[in-house]
């Protein structure tokens, strides 16, 4: 597999964020693919508050697959997966994102009491986790990427989210 | 020694490579593919007073990558429990030993165990477990010089 050290894979991410923020022409060579490919490469003349929460999760996407942590794939997996997340849980604050070596991508959030966790594996399955540091009661949802997160599900977040 | 468990008062290291927000996360202690398939089926610690640090981040490798790291008190690990009524002992810290490594500081080397689900476990159980001992550790997190 090719790899990058972290600070090849932060240049080159960063050719490509300001490639997608102002259409500025970015030569990407074969080298670069594994990172490039996780960002979106349409042109941008501004840069909303949506785009950068997804930079965000592809920036930590693409130092995860540069450290050898995860495969591209998995990385392009858990961002097809993050699209269905971000449309569903759109009141969420943008999540923490960590790896597990060779293995899955876990987005998490905390807020006071509430810790939720959503990750996504190679095999595509995903596994939503919600837990309350107060109340032992923590429930869950599995489902596959490219499934929509059913509304019973969302609303449960939103109603303890906003609690 | 290799399997024994570690004293209670004992404090054990966990070295933490978060990607970019400098927060321990579950992912930190979430076994993987490796640990599973280890003889321990255990997380790599280090014994806070036999294995100093920097020692520590080369035994693991790519010490580049690592920016965190939590220090755990071995008692407090064994309090984590997956029911709360009546609490059982699910998490053991054991000495695990680096075959045929004699450097030193080698022998400081231990693992967490009992992260791993035994089959017929609801699985939700387990990511519970795996959030408390992340609370634990953010407690007590520290930044690598």
């Amino acid at each position: 597999m090719y790899t990058v050290t972290v600070e090849e894979a932060s240049l080159q991410f960063a050719e490509v964020l300001r490639h997608t923020r102002t259409g500025e022409e970015v030569v990407l060579t074969e080298n670069s693919l594994p990172i490039a490919k996780l960002v979106p490469l349409s042109p941008q003349s501004e840069i909303s508050a949506k785009d950068a929460k997804r930079d965000d999760i592809a920036y930590a996407l693409g130092i995860a697959v540069a450290r050898g942590d995860i495969s591209p794939d998995t990385a392009l997996l858990a961002r097809e997966a993050w699209k269905e997340i971000e449309r569903s849980l759109s009141f969420l604050l943008p999540p923490i994102v960590s790896t597990v070596e060779n293995a899955q991508v876990m987005f998490s959030w905390d807020k006071n009491e509430h810790h939720l966790v959503i990750e996504v594996f190679p095999n595509r399955s995903v596994e939503l986790f919600y837990s309350n540091r107060n109340v032992h009661s923590p429930w869950e949802y599995d489902y596959e990427v490219g499934s929509l997160i059913p509304t019973e599900v969302i609303n449960n977040i939103q109603v303890l989210w906003e609690k | 020694m290799h399997g024994e468990p570690l004293d209670a008062l004992e404090n054990v290291i966990r070295l933490l490579k978060p990607l970019r927000d400098g927060i321990v996360t579950d992912a930190d202690f979430t076994l993987s593919p490796a640990d599973e398939f280890s003889p321990l089926q255990s997380l790599s610690v280090w014994a806070e007073n036999r294995t100093p640090l920097a020692q520590a981040l080369v035994f693991m490798g790519k010490p580049e990558t690592y920016s965190l790291y939590a220090v755990l008190n071995v008692g407090d690990i064994r309090t984590l429990s997956i029911e709360k009524e009546p609490p059982q002992m699910v998490l053991d810290v054991v000495w695990g030993k680096l075959e045929n490594d004699n450097r030193a500081g080698a022998e400081g080397h231990a693992g967490i165990t009992g992260l791993l689900r035994p089959t017929g476990i609801p699985k939700l159980l387990y990511k519970e477990l795996r959030r408390k001992i992340a609370d634990l550790a953010r407690n007590n997190l520290h930044s690598l010089p």
